[in-house]
């Protein structure tokens, strides 16, 4: 198959170039030392995941502990594929940090007759809790689940036996000794006492229960305060101050709502000292006057600062992907508008540094969901088409900061003609409105996975017009089936897949047929391109063969492109093949490179 | 014992020209704060030198030399063309245009000429002779060797020039003087523009190749030698509002070293990043200081005219600075024209009476401020030079300004009128000389009317003609509007469309300068142009306060809108 890469980049580059832009970035976590000398953030590569530590006041040097989250190296990458469940200073010099929990079912027990059942043990619960000096010294486990392994209360019945481990019971009895790890909770540390860090075990035999662990050597003393588990996300936990002082608000952008009025002050100088940027307080030191921040929006993956106070200086500490060069990302930039029904619409405009043409063809991305997470500033896909010299459009779902009462009725009448619609009204308004920058409104075309990709091939049946062509990945083309699996491997793998709440669209007065693409199959009349892995999902794979077949009969047969797990797993070759199968098949159907040309016929659907 | 300080043939020059390190400028911080004093030097009397004055006019420069001719030609023609390297920086729009001609005195060491008889009395009570480059005396004064001074509406070098040494190859325009050029350019650039090029400046060679500019030194060397090791090193830039930000917003702040470093710092990163980018982002730098220069700039301002918001301005200069603290780069000055062959000859006695007149008329300004005591001599001195050309019968209208100006300078404001008053029917080439005159006859006017009174238009031509004839001139003078405000204040007509444009030029002038601001856009509203004073208002209020630290800019807005609101009256009939 002939690749054509904006004709500009080779292969290889464009393989790194791949590799690099989904390359994760740095200080998923981080968190500032409690009198602001230090930082820590996450670095990952290659699958290990490992820690920095920077030194503020001295050189700026930095220090890399290497996370290990078990003895067996494949255990730890897979490991590392995971974010830390905790990562916060103990004191100035003593960091305390733990790995996702990774829980190992033991296998079913056979009894003497052969017959396999339950096991009565377990499972294996690797829960490690680690702390390392500042200089990276005095790295070790404090403890693990397996420090609070337990037995139930009639296992142990003389007094040898209580004299006993859990271990050495186990190991020593005649009989056979049921098990129990424990999960660990992380609390926080004492606040006059930050060197003893709080954790609560769960789910063992015990009731739950508290300890104080001493961050230097690791003995465990039982704690007889009720240490208040701190809130989790959304809400924001003061560590020093014990209290709950804000909360992250999902929406088109991130925000925080702070009840904290010395934070929110904060948040509002920030903004002032990065208009237009997203500002995400992070940590701060415990009399607060240097805090930990990261700032996003940009065309960047994002960079990490600490504010000094006493200075009013906002120290540039790291950029969260320096491999990338800032000149050779393209720019990015959030918009948002008022539709034409009052509803208000966001996304972000990517534009190539290097368009095809003076106007570049748009591609318009959607939500994988609905109403899906906010579209992040900086997506490295976003990237790689801009590298290809498409404009691309990414919109937020009217109701990505919830749906609307106003909007409820629409939205269980149809749910695609909404997200086509507002992305005809988007597509119409940035035109207008961006006038400096003129997209090729003749080569429009759309792209989505799941759901987005459900919207995507909706918008070629309902807007031919405007959409002239589209790829979906994963696509549920049929949403009835999608929603209502016949069998419980499509249920699964449904569940994780879907982000759409089904009681929007499966009522009484759904109309299944109206709102398939499949149903709709003889008004798909652009080209389209379908991405699936096969055997993920049935009711895809089921619908995407009955739409194949439907066109072929039409003969307006698809683009079909079966996935390999590598292309989930994201792994560099796969992604970057799968990017020039769709560049080259928008540039076939959009007649990229004919300059002005006449596109097929198309019509509106009533 | 005579110093020697410059001792490389280059040095000397650099020192000789008047515009190297060595040269004193009387307006450098630095030179104000110092515990020395440094006087100008004072030439004797020609009676006792046997050395020829020599004159030349070139690029609107008047040299006066007791160097040979040769010298004289040769610093002549090179400070031209050092000076067509500067514009390579800086677009010529972007320097001060002044109308009246520069004056350099040139002198050399083998004169016995340095200090007058009166003055080494006054100093020594008798003692040693001082001499340019002595060792400082114990008393805390020197005469600095080489000096520049400079007028509002002009500025003067004087230069010792050791000709055995002297390499006019070696010559190069100082950060000073380019400071000077910038600060004096109409509308007036902020600061940041005029620190960022000035810190360039000093990095810069104008003799190799012919510039090169140096790595940038980011706060210091030890901070930028680390930055260049390490490119991810953690820095500080400051926001780009706060870059922008006005001096009155800084002196608002909380003082702080390092923001301050910072700031200085990151202007020159600011300049060098957008000059050696080129293209459309060199221009985009020059349309923004422009910009700046007539009122408040915005993120969107700045955007529309760079492509990208002030965020992303931020992002790029951090990236680039771990760059410009290691590089080396090579500025190809395009096509130059050759300097034209500078005409040295003998100069005349008018010449030598009113260039020389000139310089040491400037040095009184600079000993009242610095050394009070040894003001009389200075003013002798000048006085006894323009005067030999005067009672010789030499009535140039140039010669008249500057004795006028000598004497408003003594504090004779009656004994100036007599020589601003013919300089001016003369038409002379001197804004300030029109400023002065106007103000005196502005005086005599209000003087003996009561304060409310309104003058006819007949009765305040006197004042306002020779105003707008100072503004025909460069470099229009901030004085010369706020006393055609005045003027215009008291006047029982309200200016026409084409006076009213003129004061709201000056409001456009010096948006930076709420003292110059506030009277024209009172007057703007006296005469009922509330919008337009409303918009002077909002274009300077966020310079207020930059010379009033106790005064804050909220407060100052407040009474600037009670002071429209209550000058809300039915306007004067215009003025035909």
């Amino acid at each position: 198959m002939s690749v054509s890469v904006a004709g500009l980049v080779h292969a290889a580059s464009f393989d790194d170039r791949v590799e690099s832009l989904f390359r994760p970035p740095l200080g998923e976590m981080m968190a500032i030392s409690p009198t602001g000398r230090r930082v820590v953030y996450t670095s990952r590569s290659d699958g290990e995941l490992g820690l920095v530590i920077m030194d503020l006041d001295g050189q700026g040097t930095t220090r890399k502990v290497s996370v290990a989250a078990s003895d067996d190296p494949v255990v730890a990458r897979d490991a590392g594929w995971f974010p830390l469940r905790f990562l916060r200073w103990a004191t100035a010099d003593r960091l305390v940090y733990a790995p996702h929990e990774r829980i190992i079912p033991l296998p079913p027990q056979v009894d003497r007759q052969g017959r396999t059942g339950p096991n009565p043990s377990g499972p294996t619960i690797e829960s490690p809790i680690f702390a390392v000096d500042a200089d990276g010294r005095q790295r070790g486990t404090l403890v693990d689940a397996r420090d609070f392994q337990e037995t139930p209360a009639d296992a142990r019945r003389s007094l040898a036996d209580f004299l006993r481990t859990t271990k050495e019971l186990v190991s020593k009895s005649n009989e056979p000794v049921a098990w129990k790890m424990p999960h660990l909770d992380i609390l926080g540390f004492l606040p006059r006492e930050r060197d003893q860090l709080v954790i609560r075990t769960r789910g063992g035999y015990s009731m739950p229960m508290q300890h104080l662990v001493d961050t230097r050597t690791g003995s465990v003393r039982e704690f007889g305060g009720n240490w208040p588990a701190p809130p989790e996300a959304p809400k924001i936990f003061d560590g020093f101050r014990l209290k709950v002082v804000g909360e992250r608000r999902d929406g088109a952008q991130m925000a925080t709502a702070w009840t904290d009025e010395e934070l929110g002050r904060l948040q509002r100088d920030l903004e002032t000292k990065f208009p237009r940027r997203i500002v995400e307080l992070l940590d701060w030191t415990e009399a607060r006057e240097r805090v930990l921040f990261q700032v996003t929006g940009g065309s960047d993956p994002g960079r990490v600062f600490v504010l000094q106070r006493p200075e009013n200086l906002a120290l540039e500490i790291f950029r969260r992907a320096p491999w990338l060069s800032a000149t050779k990302l393209n720019d990015t930039r959030y918009f948002a508008f008022t539709a034409p029904d009052g509803a208000g619409l966001t996304g972000y405009l990517t534009w190539p540094r290097q368009p095809r043409a003076p106007a570049p063809p748009l591609l318009v991305v959607f939500p994988s969901g609905f109403p899906g997470r906010a579209q992040t500033a900086f997506d490295p896909e976003a990237e790689i088409f801009a590298d290809l010299g498409y404009a691309v459009m990414r919109l937020n779902h009217r109701s990505v900061g919830g749906v609307k009462p106003e909007d409820l009725n629409a939205l269980r009448t149809a749910v695609d003609r909404v997200g086509v619609d507002d992305a005809r009204a988007a597509i119409e308004w940035l035109a207008e409105r961006n006038a400096e920058r003129p997209f090729d409104r003749r080569r429009v075309a759309t792209l989505g996975r799941g759901f987005g990709g459900y919207l995507a091939v909706r918008a070629l049946q309902l807007q031919p017009a405007l959409f002239r062509g589209g790829v979906a990945i994963d696509a549920p083309l049929d949403l009835q089936p999608w929603l209502r699996p016949a069998d419980d491997r499509a249920a699964a793998s449904t569940r994780t897949a879907r982000d759409l709440p089904a009681g929007l669209v499966d009522h009484a007065g759904a109309d299944w047929t109206a709102l398939s693409v499949v149903g709709q199959g003889a008004a798909l009349a652009q080209p389209v391109c379908l991405l699936v892995e096969p055997g993920r999902n049935p009711t895809i794979d089921a619908a995407t063969a009955e739409l194949r077949s439907r066109l072929q009969q039409l003969e307006r047969a698809p683009e079909y492109v079966e996935l390999d797990a590598a292309f989930r797993a994201g792994v560099p070759v796969a992604r970057a093949t799968v990017y020039r199968r769709i560049d080259a098949f928008l540039h076939l159907h959009l007649r990229l490179g004919e300059g002005d040309v006449k596109l097929g016929r198309a019509s509106e659907v009533p | 014992m005579k110093q020697r300080v410059p001792t490389s043939c280059f040095a000397l020059a650099m020192c000789a020209a008047g515009l190297g390190v060595n040269l004193e400028a009387a307006e450098s911080p630095a030179a104000s704060a110092a515990a020395l004093v440094s006087l100008p030097p004072m030439l004797v009397e020609e009676s006792t030198a046997s050395v020829p004055w020599l004159y030349a006019n070139a690029g609107g420069t008047e040299f006066l030399s007791r160097c040979s001719a040769f010298t004289t030609r040769q610093l002549a023609e090179a400070w031209l063309e050092k000076l067509q390297l500067v514009r390579v920086l800086v677009p010529d729009e972007f320097l001060a245009r002044m109308d009246v001609p520069d004056v350099f005195v040139l002198y050399s060491q083998d004169l016995e000429q340095t200090v007058s008889a009166d003055i080494q009395r006054e100093l020594q009570g008798g003692g040693e002779r001082a001499r340019p480059g002595d060792a400082p005396r114990s008393d805390g004064v020197n005469i600095a060797p080489s000096m520049r001074l400079s007028d509002r509406d002009m500025h003067a070098s004087i230069a010792y020039i050791d000709e055995t040494l002297f390499d006019a190859a070696g010559l190069s325009v100082s950060s000073g003087h380019v400071r000077f050029l910038l600060a004096g350019r109409v509308p007036e650039l902020p600061a940041w523009v005029v620190d960022g090029v000035e810190r360039t400046f000093r990095r810069a060679d104008f003799v190799r190749d012919p510039i090169t500019l140096g790595p940038l030194v980011w706060l210091n060397q030890g901070e930028s030698s680390a930055l260049a090791g390490a490119p991810g090193r953690p820095r500080a830039l400051l926001p780009a509002n706060e870059l922008f930000a006005t001096d009155a917003a800084w002196a608002a702040d909380k003082p702080n070293r390092r923001r301050a470093d910072t700031k200085a710092a990151q202007a020159e990163l600011f300049f060098r990043w957008a000059f050696l980018a080129g293209g459309r982002t060199r221009e985009a730098f020059w349309k923004f200081a422009a910009r700046v220069g007539e009122g408040p700039v915005t993120d969107e301002s700045f955007e529309a005219i760079f492509g990208f918001d002030y965020s992303e301005l931020r992002d790029r200069l951090s990236d680039y600075l771990p760059r410009a603290v290691e590089e080396t780069r090579w500025i190809d000055p395009g096509v130059q024209v050759s300097a034209p062959r500078v005409e040295v000859r003998r100069a005349t006695p008018n010449e030598i009476a009113r260039v020389r007149g000139e310089w040491e008329r400037l040095a009184i300004g600079h000993v009242q401020r610095r050394l009070p005591q040894v003001r009389e001599p200075y003013l002798a001195q000048a006085r006894r030079t323009l005067r030999r050309a005067y009672d010789a019968g030499d009535r140039d209208p140039r010669l008249l300004a500057t004795m006028g100006l000598c004497e408003i300078d003594a504090g004779n404001e009656a004994g100036a009128r007599a020589f601003l008053e013919p300089a001016v029917a003369g038409g002379v080439v001197r804004p300030r000389a029109y400023h002065e005159l106007a103000r005196l006859r502005f005086a005599e006017l209000r003087q003996a009317a009561p304060p409310t009174k309104l003058f006819s238009y007949t009765e305040l031509a006197p004042v306002i003609e020779p105003l707008r004839q100072a503004l025909a001139q460069a470099p229009p003078l901030a004085e010369v509007f706020v006393l055609l405000a005045e003027a215009w204040a008291r006047c029982e007509f309200a200016p026409n469309a084409g006076e009213l444009a003129e004061l709201e030029r000056g409001a456009r002038f010096f948006a930076q300068r709420p003292r110059v601001a506030l009277p024209l856009a009172l007057v703007l509203a006296q005469h009922g142009k509330h919008a337009e004073a409303a918009v002077v208002l909002e274009a300077t209020a966020g310079h207020a306060a930059a010379d009033e630290a106790t005064v804050s800019v909220a407060r100052l807005r407040a009474e600037l809108a009670a002071v429209l609101a209550r000058v809300q009256v039915a306007p004067l009939p215009t003025r035909r």
